[in-house]
């Protein structure tokens, strides 16, 4: 199968799985009333928004290494609307963001796409072993994965010289991972945000 | 209970670092030095690289000490020549009285004193001509008529030819950097001048050996280990002229590129003697090779790509 | 209502694997920028996870590289090599510069660029 036809074929398997996901991320215990679909909305459109505005700032190293301010939206999600909805926001980021980059179908959109998936499951693993976990230590561990995640798809493309840049890239993501949990903990401490989420 | 537990693994963290931070298998230090007119790649398998340092300064300090070109040194072979008498370096010392030894050792096919004549014949290959026989017969003339006096430390020249010190300065070099290997007690270690002159000590493979491939005898090759090795070859720099091979080694007794062998290699203990007579046996040619034989060195003659002298035992 | 606010057992003894774990990486990032570094005498350059060239490091050369979105000029001197040029839009490529050490790389993921240095050695086959 030529190079051609293996992206035709990912990007329709990924677009697919991204509508039965997301149309199946409604159906979960939490009361699924139109309000949190719009916040779910709302919240997707803000990480693309901080993803883009990201997206201006110059590569770090590879491309697609970023601070990662559009993390903070699906952390906030994991915690208040659960693993599905946050999984959504994030796979769908990672898709739209490199449509809009233009680097889709390539070594930095897969990139993306990896390191998100990887870190959104991580977390919400995070979240169901370690129940006591801070937002903080779930963060940095998100940001790790994320980053392992990365560097998987950057060796298959460039080979073991990469791995070289692994521990100062890992080292980066304590700094970045800390930097999300203490936004995200802000916001949880925001009482005027808790009384409208929690508001029927 | 949950303290203690990341306590020991804080513990076992430093350790670790500790651990990695003295990690020492696998030492290569390594460098590359110009001097001498080429290129040297310096590898020491043991040692730390202030070790290295040390080699690579030698090798550049001795080379400035035989440069033809160094007006600023004032003890070296520069000021010799143009001053005609000088307080010598030691360096050019042992230079000098190790080239007085070849020259008798080699019925004269070994001069310092060509050096005129030599870059006169690169001159005019390079131009794709021969050069001019009343030109020969003056620069040779000239030639015979320079010699050197040393008296302890201090040098004498009478005669008009260039001291030219080529032939023989990266083997010395060579030898007092092992005398200075030796005296540190390292084994380990390679130094490639040129791939003219190499000294092997032992190398990281498990044998300690280096194999070393013949390029002017294809699929010829020898294991080296504890050795120096020469190499004279018109592979290294020649010149065709209507399909005569002229090399850059000229014969000093009758001032004529050498042209009996292709190249000659040379393999013993001693890399200052074995630099100057590669070039005086790629001279005199195969009819010799038994002299250096009963020297005690391995030696190999090359013509046409083929080997066409070997001593025995020593090339597979 | 948590009795001790934010500094539970819990937390302490995830600020305790935090901290550790953030530790033993950066022992590594130190270790990896202190221990000795040998000069290199061959470079490997490989596009897109395909070797091109496998170059010693003893003469200089300009390599032009057709890559995806233009061309990449790679400058090979005597034990070092650099990119000289390349269309990728950041150019960290380029503000590498020479490198010279072996295990030391220079990468244009970009481009899929990707030259590693290395020291043939203990140098095992010589020619003469």
């Amino acid at each position: 199968m030529n190079e051609e036809w293996l992206h035709r074929v990912v990007f329709a398997v990924l677009l697919l799985g991204a509508v039965i996901f997301t149309s199946f991320v409604g159906y979960e215990k939490r009361n699924n009333n139109a309000r949190d679909v719009a916040h779910i909305g709302v919240m997707l459109a803000l990480a693309l928004v901080f993803g883009v505005l990201e997206s201006f700032l110059p590569d770090f190293l590879l491309p697609g290494m970023r601070i990662g301010l559009a993390n903070v939206v699906t952390l906030f999600v994991l915690y208040v609307y659960g693993f599905k909805k946050a999984l959504a926001i994030a796979l769908l980021k990672a898709l739209l963001v490199s449509m809009m980059r233009g680097n889709f179908l390539s070594m930095g959109g897969y990139m993306a796409l990896t390191g998100s998936l990887l870190s959104v499951l991580g977390m919400g693993l995070l979240r169901v072993l370690w129940k006591n976990c801070s937002v903080f230590g779930v963060s940095i561990f998100g940001a790790l994965l994320h980053v392992l995640g990365q560097i998987m798809i950057a060796l298959i493309y460039l080979g073991t010289p990469i791995l070289g840049y692994l521990p100062y890239l890992l080292l980066m993501a304590f700094g970045t991972g800390a930097l999300v949990g203490g936004l995200v903990f802000l916001l949880q401490k925001n009482r005027a945000l808790k009384r409208y989420l929690s508001a029927k | 209970m949950c303290l203690s537990k990341s306590l020991l693994l804080a513990l076992s963290t430093i350790a670790l670092s500790l651990g990695l931070f003295s990690c020492s298998h696998n030492v290569h230090h390594s460098d590359m030095v110009y001097a001498y007119g080429t290129f040297w790649e310096v590898h020491l398998y043991e040692g730390k690289d202030e070790d290295l340092d040390e080699i690579c300064d030698y090798i550049a300090e001795t080379s400035r000490v035989l440069d033809l070109e160094a007006s600023s040194v004032e003890d070296g072979l520069y000021a010799l020549n143009h001053l005609g008498q000088v307080n010598a370096h030691p360096f050019l010392i042992d230079a000098l009285s190790l080239a007085l030894e070849m020259e008798k050792l080699t019925h004269g096919a070994f001069s310092y004193t060509v050096g005129d004549l030599t870059a006169s014949w690169l001159d005019a290959l390079g131009h794709g001509v021969l050069l001019e026989e009343e030109i020969v017969v003056d620069l040779l003339q000239k030639s015979r008529q320079t010699s050197i006096k040393i008296e302890n430390e201090s040098v004498i020249k009478t005669g008009e030819a260039t001291i030219d010190l080529g032939a023989l300065g990266k083997g010395l070099c060579l030898k007092k950097i092992k005398a200075k290997l030796d005296q540190k007690g390292f084994t380990k270690y390679l130094i490639n001048a040129g791939t003219s002159s190499i000294l092997f000590g032992e190398n990281t493979s498990k044998s300690g050996e280096t194999r070393v491939e013949i390029d002017d005898a294809p699929g010829r090759y020898f294991y080296a280990k504890n050795g120096a090795l020469s190499v004279s070859s018109n592979s290294r720099q020649s010149y065709i002229i209507d399909e005569w091979t002229y090399s850059h080694i000229i014969d000093p007794r009758d001032g004529y590129p050498a042209n009996n062998v292709d190249a000659v290699l040379l393999y013993g203990d001693d890399a200052a003697k074995l630099d100057a007579l590669s070039t005086a046996y790629f001279v005199l040619g195969e009819e010799y090779a038994s002299e250096l034989e009963d020297m005690g060195y391995h030696v190999a003659m090359c013509k046409g790509g083929k080997v066409i002298y070997e001593s025995a035992g020593f090339l597979e | 209502m948590k009795a001790r606010g934010f500094w539970s057992k819990s937390r302490i003894v995830e600020a305790c694997l935090i901290g550790t774990s953030f530790l033993l990486v950066g022992a590594v990032c130190l270790w990896l920028s202190l221990k000795d570094k040998s000069a290199a005498n061959t470079a490997d350059i490989s596009l897109k996870g395909e070797r091109l060239y496998s170059l010693t490091l003893d003469h200089q050369e300009e390599i032009d590289i057709p890559s995806d979105h233009g061309h990449i000029l790679v400058d090979v001197d005597v034990g070092k090599i650099a990119v000289k040029s390349s269309p990728c839009p950041s150019q960290y490529c380029v503000h590498q510069g020479y490198k010279s050490h072996e295990g030391e790389s220079i990468i244009c993921a970009y481009e899929g660029l990707s030259i590693t240095l290395r020291s043939v050695g203990g140098v095992e086959v010589i020619h003469v």
